[in-house]
């Protein structure tokens, strides 16, 4: 007979009653959030009739512009990485409850970390668009700012998570708090720096390509106007480009990787 | 008679779970000196130790070393004259041999220019020598987490010597190590104590480690100290004092609770 290895047997009493719960939450909120098995069931011929549109010989004559637009969204998003990386690093050092000068500026860097978080890439780029007007540079800002919200958080737990052992090690010996800060926390987060700052930069690939939709540069302009304009010979391949872009991202990130980890 | 290296005065801690683990305690411990602490797990041991280094914060009393109080305001000054090597070495994995060695020399560098990494020229040759001094130059380009476990002890005692302590606590240096090893770093310690004159105060398991190397003898049980003398004055009676169970502990043959595991 089969047993979970609880003293009685029986599944752990906690986890079967969040289980409940989630499962409770989710058929009640169904509903309000208008999902319905039945528009589902009709959605079906309609997606398909969508998908037989990209069956098109793509417009090559428009490659070349493709490229310059594919260009400037990942420039967008390097720099707007780059931004955010600098600016994120010190935010999280003070947002790290281990590291924190003091719990209230813990406190207050974690809320203003999530206050930056709380508006999309969208909202904070017709923010600057209004601002800098049209063009990548508002762009740029809106994902660097919501980057900062992310990033700061990602990286504060990962400064949080360090082993302490190193940490006590180099502070015993008389060491002040930034230079604990820099010989033993940071070498140890490293990795997890790292790693999210490649994930960021993947996610603002993405994301740079849609804030177009409200003239704030790179391809999303085009991919809109392809989509209303039912330019699929177009849209065929700016699919392709920003597939491309990301998986060679993705490629090459996960060899920096394992060079920074095993290094 | 020379000014002692430590002098601790009433020294105690209470941990917030309410655990004594280091009863009122007076004791000075004179320049040059090799004190072994040695009492079972949970005596107390590391409590003492690292109350001398501010690691912990005594709950009443005073620690003085070379005659400086320890307060929030000499932590950073005692600690940059005392080294400490740790049970489980503590290195920073991911850097060099020889930037761990030179971590022991942070407290003579400024704040900016360890941001950028920089050290002195000078710096590099003390923790060459340090590294020297436990044999493994040729390993200070290695990062740390590449060496064996002993290796990595010998790192944590060429750190401690990096930023040339007059005391070096040890807190159970040699209990992750095998015993081969762990003599050897047993030698290299009391070579740091005859040769250096630096004061020694280690925390050891092993009793036979405690005879050959040690002078002083501090032995622990339960928080309170049980014995202070030479070395030599270990009869099995002392031993007794130091090693039995508190009698309000169960003598650990208390029967298993719980369910039964049926094999159904």
């Amino acid at each position: 007979m089969l047993r979970f290895p609880t003293p009685d047997g029986r599944p752990p009493r906690s986890l079967v009653l969040v289980a409940l719960i989630l499962a409770g939450l989710l058929i009640a909120s169904a509903p309000l959030v208008e999902v319905n098995p039945r528009s589902l069931v009709g959605a079906g011929p309609r997606l398909l009739e969508f998908l037989g549109h990209l069956w098109v010989m793509p417009d090559w004559s428009y490659l070349p512009d493709l490229g310059r637009r594919m260009l400037e969204t990942i420039e967008m998003a390097v720099i707007a990485t780059a931004i955010a990386l600098v600016l994120s690093l010190p935010l999280a050092v003070l947002s790290a409850r281990t590291v924190s000068p003091h719990p209230w500026v813990f406190a207050l860097g974690r809320s203003l970390l999530a206050l930056i978080r709380a508006l999309p890439e969208l909202v904070w780029a017709l923010v600057f668009v209004s601002a800098v007007g049209l063009g990548p540079l508002p762009g740029i800002l809106a994902l660097a700012v919501v980057t900062v919200g992310f990033m700061g958080k990602v990286f504060a737990e990962a400064i949080e998570v360090v082993d302490p052992r190193p940490v006590e090690g180099v502070a015993a010996h008389g060491a002040r708090r930034w230079q604990v800060l820099g010989f033993a926390v940071l070498p140890q987060a490293l990795p997890d720096l790292l790693g999210s700052t490649l994930y960021v930069l993947d996610h603002n690939v993405r994301a740079a390509a849609i804030l177009g939709l409200v003239g704030a540069g790179g391809i999303g302009y085009d991919m809109v106007m392809a989509m209303r304009l039912f330019e699929y010979d177009r849209l065929v391949p700016i699919g392709a480009a920003i597939w491309l872009c990301v998986t060679l991202l993705d490629r090459a990130s996960h060899r920096l990787r394992a060079r920074v980890i095993n290094g | 008679m020379a000014m002692a290296a430590v002098e601790l005065r009433g020294l105690s801690k209470r941990y917030p779970s309410g655990l004594l683990a280091l009863e009122p305690l007076d004791l000075d411990i004179e320049a040059g000196a090799f004190v072994a602490v040695v009492g079972s797990s949970g005596a107390g041991k590391s409590t003492l130790i690292r109350l001398i280094n501010g690691l912990e914060s005594a709950t009443s009393g005073t620690v003085t070393v070379d005659g400086v109080g320890l307060r929030a305001g000499t932590l950073r000054r005692i600690r940059s004259g005392v080294g400490m090597v740790f049970q489980q070495f503590n290195l920073v994995g991911r850097l060099s041999v020889i930037t761990n060695v030179l971590t022991g020399r942070l407290a003579q560098r400024s704040t900016l220019g360890s941001l950028f990494h920089l050290f002195r020229q000078q710096d590099l040759e003390i923790a060459h020598a340090a590294l020297a001094r436990v044999g493994l130059v040729d390993k200070a380009w290695e990062r740390a987490d590449r060496l064996s476990g002993g290796q990595q002890q010998r790192v944590g005692t060429a750190r401690a010597l990096a930023q040339q302590p007059r005391l070096i606590l040890a807190d159970e240096p040699v209990a992750s190590l095998d015993p081969v090893t762990a003599i050897e770093i047993m030698e290299l310690l009391q070579d740091i104590n005859r040769r250096d004159g630096i004061t020694l105060v280690v925390s050891l398991h092993q009793v036979d480690l405690v005879r050959r190397y040690a002078g002083r003898v501090l032995g622990l049980n339960a928080g309170r100290l049980v014995y202070d003398g030479p070395a030599t004055g270990l009869t099995e009676g002392v031993l007794r004092d130091i090693y039995q169970r508190p009698s309000r502990v169960n003598s650990g043959v208390e029967a298993t609770r719980g369910a039964p595991l049926s094999d159904a």
